[in-house]
């Protein structure tokens, strides 16, 4: 283990460590929804991580096909896996909130759905990896597969968007609306910061692993 | 040999091999016909439910015949060993691509045909109302289609599992091509102008140029070794 | 409306369990590999270095 990917590893649990009092002890229980809202703490930087990381699976992707390098592709495989990890906990943590707010656990709305879609997809690409044998081979198809579904993405969202929405537009990003209390707004940034650093943890880790399980099975 | 020409020569080659052996279409016919009784069997006899089915359902046989279809589009090159051929053609490989996606483009559309017309018969269906609209609704369509399909069955022709893990793939990944296309159906059957699904023409329409932008850049990489 | 604390352990649960599994996960494969590391160093040129921790000693074969 190295010494860089410990420091991330404790800077991550000191970050969640701040993030869980940010949520429970910080911010104020919300207005209408009570304390059942705290769940957003865990859910919205979720898959804001998860963007993310499918984000750096199509960089590596493209530097990967156009340099061959290996560190990029075990990169990609690495952040693919941990955002198909964040993805989960969104959806299933979403269904948690929907239950006491929607009255349900799931519904097609469109972000719900663009975002299992997602899910499914990149469950895919780790699939096509895992089911190639050939180390190089498996490279080149994931890297064209984790192009295609990034570019993907958008198409999916807006389809799903015009086909049904029932969600509420995003609260942080929605220009002209009231702006929300600060300390919300704090409590969520602390938290995606803390994401971001297990995000790191977690994909430097895998990146390493996957290099010496090349090494051991060279 | 220019671009253009080795593209039509791969177009060509696919064409004449289907046209002498008829194993694709042949066999494409006959399941789009079962999956007439399918959907018979699942939606009664009741001819509004039916009807408001319908743009899903054609889709629905669309992607199926389809699945089957590009499932084996490099088949022919796995099975005789022809896939070193393919390697060996001089210059640029994406105009094996481009070849092979029009060859599966044209099939597809034939099955699509033949799925309207027994869908127009068996079910009773006007579909000729708006033929124009709805020949760009289904070509754009079954554009997208083919072009992820093309470069995902070339990517799982080497692996074990292909004939699950090729749909696996490729579903998700069209969904928005599935929606923007039934979309559109449902607008023109009902008798609207293009004009008034712009929108998911437009999505249809860039879907298209991405997915064959990246397939004209990727092939490539799929095809080596 | 009503706190349901319950829905809150519940999701702040799961996620700790779904995190904490990929962190176990990563961990059990990381002994894995230096097990398998060190039995490969082993067999191929005869103690490259003796296992600095006093761990428990690893099956040669």
């Amino acid at each position: 283990m190295t010494s860089r990917e410990r420091a991330l590893g404790w800077l991550a649990g000191l970050g969640l460590t701040a993030g869980l009092v940010m949520a429970f002890g910080v911010a104020p229980r919300e207005a209408t929804q009570g304390n059942v809202q705290r769940i957003m703490y865990l859910h919205v930087p979720a898959i804001l991580v998860a963007y993310l990381a499918f984000g750096v699976v199509l960089v590596a992707s493209v530097i990967y096909l156009w340099g061959r390098a290996a560190g990029a592709d075990r990169l990609a495989h690495a952040s693919a896996e941990v955002g198909v990890v964040f993805t989960g906990i969104n959806i299933a943590t979403g269904a948690i909130w929907g239950k006491p707010t929607w009255g349900t656990w799931w519904t097609w709305d469109a972000r719900l759905t663009s975002v299992s879609i997602m899910f499914v997809i990149y469950l895919g690409y780790l699939l096509l990896r895992a089911m190639i044998e050939d180390r190089e081979r498996a490279a080149r198809f994931a890297a064209v597969l984790g192009i295609v579904a990034a570019l993907d993405i958008p198409l999916v969202h807006f389809s799903v968007y015009w086909w049904r929405t029932l969600h509420q537009p995003p609260t942080l990003l929605r220009p002209g609306s009231p702006p929300m209390d600060p300390t919300f707004v704090l409590a969520l940034m602390v938290n995606l910061a803390a994401f971001m650093l297990l995000y790191g943890y977690f994909t430097a880790k895998r990146v390493r692993l996957l290099r010496q399980e090349e090494e051991v099975f060279a | 040999m220019t671009y253009a020409r080795r593209t039509w020569i791969v177009l060509w080659k696919d064409l004449l091999s289907e046209r002498r052996s008829k194993e694709t279409l042949n066999a494409l016919f006959f399941f789009a016909l079962l999956l007439l009784f399918l959907f018979q069997f699942a939606l009664g006899a009741d001819r509004e439910r039916l009807t408001a089915a319908l743009p899903g359902l054609l889709w629905l046989g669309f992607i199926l015949s389809g699945l089957v279809g590009l499932g084996r589009a490099f088949l022919a090159e796995r099975e005789n060993d022809c896939w070193e051929g393919l390697l060996l053609v001089p210059g640029d490989k994406s105009a094996i691509y481009l070849g092979k996606v029009a060859g599966n483009l044209i099939l597809m559309l034939l099955v699509e045909a033949i799925l309207l017309v027994l869908f127009a018969v068996f079910f009773d269906i006007d579909l000729g109302a708006h033929p124009i609209r709805l020949i760009v609704v289904i070509g754009l369509g079954t554009l997208g289609f083919a072009a992820v399909g093309t470069l995902f069955a070339a990517m799982t022709a080497h692996v074990r599992a292909r004939e699950v893990l090729f749909p696996v793939l490729l579903l998700p990944v069209q969904v928005p091509v599935l929606l923007g296309a039934v979309k559109a159906t449902e607008a023109v059957l009902l008798g609207e102008p293009l004009s008034a699904v712009g929108h998911w023409l437009g999505l249809l329409a860039a879907a298209d140029t991405i997915y064959l932008t990246v397939g004209v850049l990727t092939f490539d990489a799929i095809l080596e070794a | 409306m009503p706190d349901n604390w319950s829905f809150v352990l519940a999701a702040y649960g799961l996620a700790a369990l779904v995190l904490g599994g990929y962190w176990r996960r990563l961990l059990r494969l990381e002994r894995e590999l230096v097990a398998l590391e060190r039995r490969r160093g082993a067999t191929r040129d005869e103690p490259r270095s003796a296992p600095t921790s006093p761990g428990p000693p690893i099956p040669r074969r």
